[in-house]
């Protein structure tokens, strides 16, 4: 479980640690081909909810630009994404800041001959900050900046309270986006972080390139401070269809894309390429999974299955092999989204039940996230086909050394849970929304296939007319699932707990009720509910995609009590005493 | 002064609420989402009214339906004492 990722002859891509040896930062380099560099490039991503939606853009950021001899190094900052922290510990934005300058030393370390910068949003404003407070970088790229910290936290307040999802934010003292929160001290941090009073007195690059939206221009105080610097200028094309949109639905912007490219490529030309040292080889980390680094577990990118499909696993520090293999839990990608999970929450929960003698892998399933994606396929696809195999391959491999193997999911990763339990055993299944109906993988869907067992799929008129009213089609298939009852969604759970897999589902009443509404079935929904091993909540605090506080703080607590529950072989005192 | 905030609020949403629609065609208490506007746009223009009136929405007005029409906003901005917003200065 373990190496590099190369193209033959072709760049080299490499996940590193670096930073703080006792806060490790987490990153990939993608190296050009032959470890010749004519310069080097940090990628600094939109923070929360924009950051999840832009992973797909900055893979693709960093593989171009190392084709195009640039050394990049896609990174996620102190308490986001990998990097070790959490989102709510205390001083963000100065760890933020030090982030970008631990990725442009890193860089310089390995022998890159100078370092861009490219930041998009809120990451082109903490660039543009940082190298005001530190040095200018050769070039910058501020992609769709935002004015200041201010602006990114009131839109994202704004969008918690508007959005599809829209709930009440909770009176906790904490500033609420979708997703992601922060504490008071950050929100007055953010007030500081302000491109436009940026200091005319220091130069924050030899030249910059500030693509705005054409939908939106950028305000004025950005753009009359960037005019004090060597300003170029472009369009942010489809932006909107990058981050105005459920990460999920996410499209690469490749104007933008070979734009920053090609203006970054410009500025290197008629420099040598230099050789750049290959970073150290993947290696583990002890990370902190709580409160300002403490509690430390071990954590390593693994690589599973002849797909090689990457993930993140996290165990306790002090694992004793002597005492029996740990159980592994998996946390499953949602949809098409990388494997931080909701709020990134996947990597807090994670790393916890490390802490508490668990195993732990978060994943991406072929073709999302960080794991490549087959020949002939196409990049985040959700309910790939290949997604079954992918989930087989990673439960025989975790449970090869005899281990339990549980899984977590949400929604579609829900839905890959119960699919694997369908075809190996697996010892706990724990869903929390899972949506069984998939409309998106219905006959005629380019993911069609006639292999699946744990879904219902509707018939093809059903699909079709899901296409051009969604809420008709979904009426409509509920009253002949009524009578058609092998299409009910309970059957699935009722199977895989017929398999000897503990099961509990929580879900919010939209999508509870898919496994309450055949009335048929509700004396086997009763039965079920009387049986050990199972458990069903509806909860009016869950929102479907899991981008509230309280909904996230539900479900750890209750994934954390099925897991003590349901995973016997192997656990710490305290998880017995949880 | 009614008048005037609320002309301020429809060049506002010209500029920034991407409506289907010319915004003078809208009555004040027509659907804004339903001329068109997105909830990414709405923030746009919650923004655009913090900056124009130097004032915050606070947390429970951060909902949908305080954008939904023109009236509505101008019933947030007199709630926040925004001058010449309330309906009774008309």
């Amino acid at each position: 479980m373990g190496g590099h990722e190369q193209d033959a002859d072709g760049p080299e891509h490499t996940q590193v640690w670096f930073g703080p040896e006792s806060r490790p930062l987490h990153g990939w380099v993608s190296r050009p081909a032959g470890g010749l560099a004519r310069g080097g490039a940090v990628l600094c991503p939109p923070m929360g909810e924009e950051g999840r939606a832009a992973h797909r853009t900055f893979r693709r950021l960093a593989e171009q630009l190392a084709e195009a001899g640039i050394v990049a190094l896609r990174f996620d900052y102190d308490g986001t994404g990998d990097s070790a922290g959490l989102q709510d510990d205390p001083d963000r934005v100065p760890a933020w800041l030090a982030s970008i300058e631990a990725a442009r030393q890193y860089l310089l370390d390995l022998g890159a001959p100078g370092v861009a910068a490219v930041g998009m949003r809120l990451g082109a404003t903490l660039a543009a900050v940082q190298a005001a407070a530190s040095a200018p970088f050769s070039s910058l790229v501020c992609w769709d900046p935002c004015l200041s910290g201010r602006t990114f936290l009131r839109e994202g307040e704004a969008l918690h309270g508007f959005g599809e999802t829209a709930l009440e934010a909770p009176d906790d003292g904490l500033r609420h986006t979708p997703g992601f929160q922060y504490d008071a001290a950050t929100a007055a941090q953010l007030r500081d972080v302000d491109l436009g009073k940026l200091t005319s007195e220091r130069q924050l690059a030899d030249r910059v390139l500030l693509l705005a939206r054409t939908d939106r221009p950028a305000p004025p105080a950005i753009v009359a401070r960037l005019e004090q610097e060597r300003l170029e200028t472009g369009a942010a094309t489809a932006q909107g269809q990058l981050l105005d949109v459920p990460p999920e639905l996410s499209v690469v912007p490749q104007d933008a894309l070979r734009q920053v490219v090609g203006w970054l490529t410009a500025g290197v030309q008629d420099e040598p390429a230099v050789p750049v040292k290959a970073p150290d080889g993947e290696h583990a980390v002890l990370v902190g999974s709580g409160p300002d680094g403490s509690v430390p577990v071990r954590e390593r990118l693994v690589r599973l299955g002849p797909d090689r499909i990457v993930g993140f696993a996290d165990e306790p520090a002090d694992l004793r092999p002597e005492a029996g293999p740990a159980p592994w839990v998996v946390l499953v990608n949602v949809a098409a989204e990388h494997h931080i999970g909701p709020g990134r929450r996947w990597v807090e929960w994670g790393r916890r039940w490390a802490a508490l003698g668990y195993r732990v892998v978060r994943i991406d399933q072929s073709g999302v996230g960080d794991s490549p994606t087959r020949p002939g396929a196409v990049d985040d696809r959700a309910f790939a086909p290949e997604w079954i195999d992918d989930m087989r391959h990673v439960v025989t491999e975790l449970a090869g050394d005899g281990a339990q193997v549980g899984i977590v999911g949400l929604c579609s990763g829900s839905y890959s849970a119960f699919e694997v339990a369908m075809w190996e055993h697996v010892d706990a299944v724990f869903a929390i929304n899972p949506r069984l109906t998939l409309y998106p993988a219905a006959k005629g869907s380019p993911v069609y296939t006639d292999r699946r067992r744990a879904a219902m799929l509707p018939n093809r008129p059903f699909a079709a007319l899901a296409r051009r009213r969604r809420i008709l089609a979904g009426g409509l298939w509920r009253i002949y699932r009524e009578v058609a009852l092998w299409h009910a969604p309970l059957l699935v759970p009722w199977r895989v707990l017929s398999r000897g897999t503990a099961v509990e589902i929580i879900a919010c009443p939209d999508d509870a009720q898919h496994f309450t509404e055949v009335y048929a079935l509700r004396p086997l929904l009763w039965w079920m509910r009387r049986r050990r091993g199972f458990g069903f909540e509806s909860r009016r605090d869950l929102d479907h995609s899991l981008l509230t506080r309280p909904a996230q703080l539900v479900g750890y607590e209750k994934a954390t009590m099925f897991l003590h529950r349901s995973l016997t072989g192997h656990r710490t005192e305290d998880a017995r005493r949880g | 002064m009614t008048q005037s905030v609320t002309d301020t609020i429809r060049g506002l949403l010209a500029e920034h609420a991407r409506l289907g629609v010319d915004v003078s065609s809208l009555s004040d208490t027509d659907d804004l989402y339903g001329a068109g506007m997105t909830s990414h746009a709405s923030v746009t223009v919650m923004l655009a009214c913090e900056d124009e009136w130097d004032l915050e929405f606070p947390q429970q007005m951060l909902k949908k339906s305080t954008f939904a029409s023109i009236a509505n906003i101008r019933d947030a901005l007199s709630e926040l004492g925004v001058d010449g917003a309330s309906v009774a200065s008309a």
